[in-house]
């Protein structure tokens, strides 16, 4: 069975004639203990979906189910869903006015420990968890480099033990010398406490490198899903196989000068399911 | 470069400038007379004396006395208390009000939110004395009345100011993260929305208080403020005019306790909120470095079309000043490709900009040679000059949509630099503007002329930038992360329309960038920068297979590829990237660098030339690295 479980799930933004259905049909399932990896363009809905998903953005259909059961749609009960989300950009996640042993504090003390001490331990064993035990509970985002501000979100979002983790864009606020050591150690988490992950990104190179199976979606859509290796190796929709044909290959020669000819203009506009 | 440096509490920062230590002197002064003043004075001031009525300065009564013959300056000193804490308590209804209306609709659901937000709006449009006059009336003449009119009249426009902070807050990620993690609202609203936009709100109390201040007077002075026996400054102006005519001072003084106490809040709310802003520290600027400024002649290169020697740009900072770019040295052929790659901080897109005569104040370019076909680039002041220039580098940004004037049609804002430039007449320039359209492959170039930047996708915005740099025939191209932002596939179509435009033109091209693979694909050579240094020249065909510098080597292989083994963690580079601020005395690299010696820490090694076309800046050359991919 399924851990988490997306059946249909809609989301429009406005109401009236302006109405934008930014997540149109859109099911997915996560396996306990897996990755996801949730890839598609700007404006694809991939962030929307996984938003709705943990409550933050209310449903306009479908419904999400955990461990096979429906959960509450009303957004006003994210607190009962046993899912966390790390955030791209680490300069916006952190509360510049609170330190950072509060900030992961906050998210224990609506869940088990209860006593001060207890939560003291389990602050410094997160700390711990992340690699940040030289930094300390008491420093303030504005301290910590863009890299252990991300390592911060994540001690947070494992504060509350969750089943299902996601990681939204995680690394592309980072210098590339500081990506390697994030997502080195989200995947050496992942496989220590074996929580289900959904990871979103737009890079293809880095969602191969992080999942077990890829979902690629364009225009609000699922266009294609499955083992990570056979969505790279052959991608059946169109759409997949363009947005591998645009990642750089390591033995490939120069960017080929387009043809005098105008040949496909404007293809960012053709692209459809 | 993004600034880090702590925020000092702008309370304090008020202290340091001199026209807050000047208000801050003078609120200390109108406060300490608010409390001090009443108790010493008030039984002097209400002492009458049948014998000294309407008397004008005297020894005895520097202003004069009133019909009962109390004393004027005494009356108006003892006032100070009752007319500041009038306005004080007034502020606060303000404060109190505002803030719980402000931050209402984040509490309640959208619906009724909506609703809370058109009422606040539609209150702000009644002018604030207006509203303080409305309400004087219906709560009734006296001084409850006026501190609940004032306080309530002023709440809208607080409100409002509150939930236009609290709504930027509110769309941060941390308070979304809150409330996946069972925040309550208020909670919510305490810890994560208040603290951050507690200065501006502070700073707008301090000079609402002064506004209250003058309100509160003006009703006293109406005569629906104070009520006798009490009294405050605008009840004491009221009775001063009485008798003005017989002492001008009765009416002076408590007009000048008005002024002064009103002034002092405004200046101090006005003083802390220039505090808030970024402040540039005064003593360093306007002090220009200037390095040699005799061209360096010796190793000119006649084929170069753009020869740079020791580039240096330097920005003014707390202590010292900062060197962000720290003497860069290189050539570009007619026709070359040319990147720069390195990660935040490296410097690589102040030396596009210092080319492009574009580094803004107070940075500071300095330069032994920075030559364009064979001329000078110091920004002259000669126009003819700087259009012949215009048209002979072009320089594209990450963001188009900055870059355009967002009320101006695409085709006007491209003929533009054709009549600027080029000297063509508004039709031919609007026709230019077309073509270029039409070369860098918008479908319909006559329609996208006629539209909006906002109108036009990323992709299409970005080509149409680079047609805009086309509408000069540049023989250099200056592109800053020109793909950054944009998406994979439309990032290759416009890489690959810059390669034709390359091959078409042989325009040569310096492409910054911090994606190795884009440059890699792209260019002929790359220049790999860190701490505001070149640390390896090197042909890009060769960047995966001999990069002979450590930093070099790593960065190719951090970067995950359609290729990383699946199975291994990632390599990686313990540390953090160096910024300019903290480069020391040796290699910028050897902190981060798996290996350095003691003598990589103390002496920065020099960028050798191999004489094949190669240079490298390291004493460790060619030493195999053993612990690559060691994780921490």
């Amino acid at each position: 069975m399924s851990q988490l479980q997306l059946e249909d799930v809609r989301v429009t933004y406005g109401r009236g004639r302006s109405a934008v259905e930014v997540v149109r049909g859109v099911s997915l399932a996560v396996d306990p203990g897996t990755v996801l990896g949730l890839v598609g363009e700007s404006g694809s809905g991939k962030s929307t979906l996984v938003r709705a998903a943990v409550g933050l953005v209310p449903l306009s259909g479908g419904r999400i189910l955990f461990d096979g059961t429906p959960l509450d749609l009303r957004m006003s009960r994210a607190a009962t869903r046993p899912f966390s989300m790390v955030f791209q950009d680490p300069y916006s996640s952190l509360n510049p006015r609170m330190r950072i042993g509060e900030t992961i504090i906050e998210t224990l003390a609506h869940g088990r420990a209860s006593t001060r001490a207890s939560r003291e331990e389990e602050v410094a064993r997160l700390l711990d968890l992340v690699g940040l035990e030289h930094v300390g509970p008491n420093a303030l985002p504005a301290e910590l480099s863009g890299g252990q501000r991300q390592r911060v979100a994540l001690a947070r979002a494992l504060a509350g033990r969750p089943k299902v983790l996601i990681a939204d864009e995680v690394t592309s606020a980072l210098d590339v010398s500081v990506q390697g050591n994030v997502l080195n150690l989200l995947r050496e988490l992942q496989a220590e406490l074996g929580f289900s992950l959904v990871f979103i990104s737009h890079n293809l190179a880095v969602v191969r490198y992080m999942s077990d199976t890829i979902a690629v979606m364009n225009k609000g859509r699922i266009v294609e899903e499955g083992p990570a290796q056979a969505i790279i190796d052959s991608p059946e929709h169109v759409y997949t196989a363009q947005l591998l044909e645009a990642v750089p290959r390591r033995m490939e020669g120069r960017v080929r000068p387009v043809g005098s000819a105008v040949s496909q203009p404007d293809t960012e506009e053709e692209v459809d399911t | 470069m993004t600034s880090r440096s702590k925020r000092r509490n702008p309370f304090l920062a008020v202290l340091t400038t001199p026209s807050g230590m000047v208000a801050s002197m003078l609120l200390g002064l109108v406060l300490l007379t608010a409390v001090i003043a009443p108790m010493a004075f008030t039984d002097l001031a209400n002492e009458r004396n049948v014998s000294s009525i309407l008397q004008g300065p005297s020894a005895e009564h520097w202003a004069g006395t009133d019909a009962l013959g109390r004393d004027i300056l005494l009356r108006v000193a003892a006032a100070t208390g009752f007319s500041v804490g009038l306005a004080l308590l007034a502020t606060l209804i303000v404060v109190v009000g505002g803030v719980i209306l402000g931050t209402l609709p984040l509490l309640v659901n959208r619906r009724v939110g909506r609703m809370v937000t058109s009422l606040i709006n539609m209150a702000v449009a009644f002018p604030g004395l207006l509203l303080a006059l409305f309400f004087a009336v219906i709560f009734g003449v006296g001084t409850h009345g006026a501190v609940l009119a004032i306080g309530i009249a002023g709440i809208p426009a607080f409100a409002r100011l509150t939930q236009n902070l609290s709504a930027s807050i509110a769309g941060r990620d941390f308070v979304s993260a809150a409330r996946l993690a069972g925040v309550g609202r208020i909670r919510l609203i305490v810890r994560h929305v208040l603290p951050n936009i507690g200065e501006p709100l502070m700073v707008n109390t301090a000079i609402g208080a002064g506004s209250s201040l003058l309100a509160f007077s003006g009703l006293s002075f109406l005569g629906i403020g104070v009520q006798q026996p009490d009294y405050d400054w605008g009840r004491l102006l009221n009775e001063g005019l009485e008798g003005i005519y017989v002492n001008p001072m009765s009416a002076i003084v408590p007009g000048i306790a008005i002024v002064i106490a009103g002034l002092a809040f405004n200046l101090f709310g006005e003083a802390a909120a220039r505090a808030l802003g970024v402040t540039v520290p005064s003593r360093w600027h306007g002090k220009t470095v200037r390095a040699s400024e005799a061209e360096d002649e010796s190793e000119a290169n006649e084929s170069a079309l753009l020869s740079v020697r020791e580039l240096r740009v330097i920005f003014p900072a707390e202590k010292e000043p900062v060197e962000a770019v720290r003497g860069v040295s290189f050539d570009i052929k007619h026709g070359e490709a040319v990147g720069i790659v390195g990660e935040s901080g490296a410097g690589k897109s102040l030396t596009a900009l210092a080319i492009a005569q574009l580094v803004e104040r107070p940075g500071v370019v300095s330069a032994a040679r920075l030559q364009f076909e064979g001329k000078p680039l110091r920004s002259r002041k000669d126009a003819r000059w700087r259009r012949w220039l215009g048209t002979q580098l072009a320089v594209i940004f990450q963001d188009p949509m900055a870059s355009f004037t967002p009320t101006m049609r695409i085709g006007r804002q491209l003929a533009e630099i054709g009549e600027e430039h080029l000297g063509l007449r508004r039709r031919a320039a609007l026709k230019r503007a077309v073509d270029r359209l039409r070369d860098v492959r918008l479908r319909d170039p006559e329609r996208s002329a006629h539209q909006f930047p906002h109108e036009l996708s990323g992709g299409m915005r970005q080509r149409a930038m680079i047609g805009m740099g086309l509408m000069g025939s540049p023989s250099l191209i200056v592109a800053d992360e020109p793909t950054t932002a944009l998406d994979a596939t439309v990032q290759k179509q416009v890489l690959e329309l810059l390669a034709s435009i390359r091959e078409a033109d042989g325009v040569a091209m310096l492409l910054i960038s911090h994606d190795i693979t884009v440059i890699r694909n792209v260019c002929d050579r790359v220049l790999v920068m860190y701490g505001g240094v070149i640390v390896e020249d090197l042909p890009a065909s060769e960047l995966l297979t001999s990069a002979r510098h450590p930093y070099t080597r790593a960065l190719v292989e951090v970067v995950p590829d359609m290729e990383t083994d699946r199975e291994r963690p990632l390599p990686v580079i313990d540390g953090q990237a160096a910024s300019a601020s903290e480069v020391g005395v040796g290699c910028v690299f050897a902190a981060r660098c798996p290996l350095a010696d003691d003598h990589c820490r103390q002496s920065a090694p020099p960028l050798l030339d191999d004489q094949q076309g190669r240079r490298v800046a390291c004493w460790k050359v060619d030493t195999p690295v053993t612990t690559a991919g060691a994780a921490p």
